[in-house]
């Protein structure tokens, strides 16, 4: 077990990992940040097979956890290093003006971009490989930058203060990890622009997966924008235009099986459209 | 006598209508709202040329819904309007004087 005390984003971070090598890319990574007074682990990195399990049908998940609950599991060390450092940036995006932040994923399948709250993820990744079976592809990031011109998402720019080799870095690490080799990247990171065709939206009322407003799509996703108040009425010209040219979609709180079955339902609907 | 309130919104205030539901954005206060139908409508019409009577006179022909229960509804979301401070206050807004003249017909 390897941990350490970082300041970030104006507040002390615990991190512990239990490989040692992973450890080691931590400290290289977020060498400017680190503090000397030990704080609790608020996020753990696991490597499967090293400690705290990660075991299931014969293969080892590595899993990325912020306290107790598991954000990824993957079978690819170099993708839960991504989405690691992409849980770190998410910590600075309030002073943010580059973009409206939003709390949300971009999940795909068959060519059709959806946009589903964060906490589905892992909900739905709790089925294991069923996501994938049914193509879709999960994302490792947990918030999306919106264009406020044209609605778009877009590449998140890097504002943590780390090496240029970072994820070079970690590639060797995983790769001396993993000797057998890992996985590839098997979650999605935004790294161009994509349009939204779907935006599914939390609603405590109606039937999931039914049409819903596109003004309580709206609503709901400024309100998940960490930085609206940088923004300000802009970012809402931006929202507006994201659902704008979406279905929209409803998502209450459904057992994973009929939530990840549901979302490539509407996925693959609007595919066929 | 004081003369009749004309309901206000606040032009500062960051709005976007989409399929006849607004969802209003204060910057002065950070605070989010997402209006029905309804009370999109309602607000819509608060431009500061009407009084309560008027505005619900002007639904109800629209809607073929007598006055006097639209104005019930009326007065009820007004409330929620002052109370969410989506209006602006009838001391800012003269209490009626000085009021904008009046547009014919409902919009929206």
């Amino acid at each position: 077990m390897v941990d350490g005390t970082y300041r970030i984003g104006g507040e002390r971070v615990g991190i512990r990992t239990t490989s040692e090598e992973l450890g080691g890319w931590v400290d290289h990574t977020l060498d400017r940040y680190r503090m000397k007074r030990w704080v609790y682990p608020e996020y753990s990195l696991v490597v499967g097979g090293r400690g705290d399990g990660g075991e299931r049908a014969g293969r080892r998940y590595h899993v990325l956890y912020w306290s107790l609950t598991p954000m990824v599991r993957t079978f690819d060390l170099e993708t839960l290093g991504r989405a690691f450092l992409a849980e770190l940036e998410s910590r600075v995006l309030e002073g943010r003006r580059d973009g409206v932040y939003v709390r949300g994923s971009l999940v795909t399948a068959e060519g059709v971009t959806g946009l589903v709250p964060s906490w589905v993820v892992s909900h739905i990744a709790s089925m294991g490989r069923r996501a994938e079976r049914l193509g879709i592809t999960l994302p490792g990031e947990s918030w999306v930058a919106v264009d406020p011109t044209t609605g778009r998402v877009l590449p998140k720019p890097s504002v943590l203060d780390v090496p240029d080799d970072t994820l070079d870095h970690l590639h060797q690490t995983a790769r001396s990890i993993e000797a057998s080799g890992g996985d590839r990247v098997d979650r999605m990171f935004v790294d161009r622009s994509h349009e939204v065709d779907v935006v599914f939206t939390y609603t405590e009322e109606g039937e999931s997966f039914q049409p819903v407003s596109k003004a309580q799509a709206m609503h709901r996703l400024t309100a998940s924008a960490a930085n609206i108040r940088q923004v300000g009425g802009a970012a809402l010209g931006g929202l507006r235009r994201m659902v704008e040219g979406a279905h929209t979609a409803a998502l209450g709180l459904v057992p994973a099986r009929e939530m990840v079955d549901g979302i490539a339902g509407v996925l693959r609907e609007r595919s066929a459209a | 006598m004081t003369a009749p309130i004309r309901p206000r919104a606040r032009e500062d205030l960051a709005t976007v209508e989409l399929d006849g539901e607004v969802v209003i954005y204060d910057e002065a206060s950070g605070d989010l709202h997402h209006l029905n139908p309804t009370a999109t409508l309602v607000f819509s019409l608060c431009d500061g040329t009407a009084t309560v009577a008027e505005l619900s006179r002007d639904i109800g022909e629209v809607f073929e819904v007598p006055t006097e229960e639209v104005e019930r509804q009326v007065r009820s979301l007004l409330r929620s309007f002052r109370t969410q401070r989506l209006l602006v206050s009838a001391t800012a807004n003269g209490n009626g004087k000085g009021a904008r003249p009046r547009k014919a017909g409902a919009r929206g």
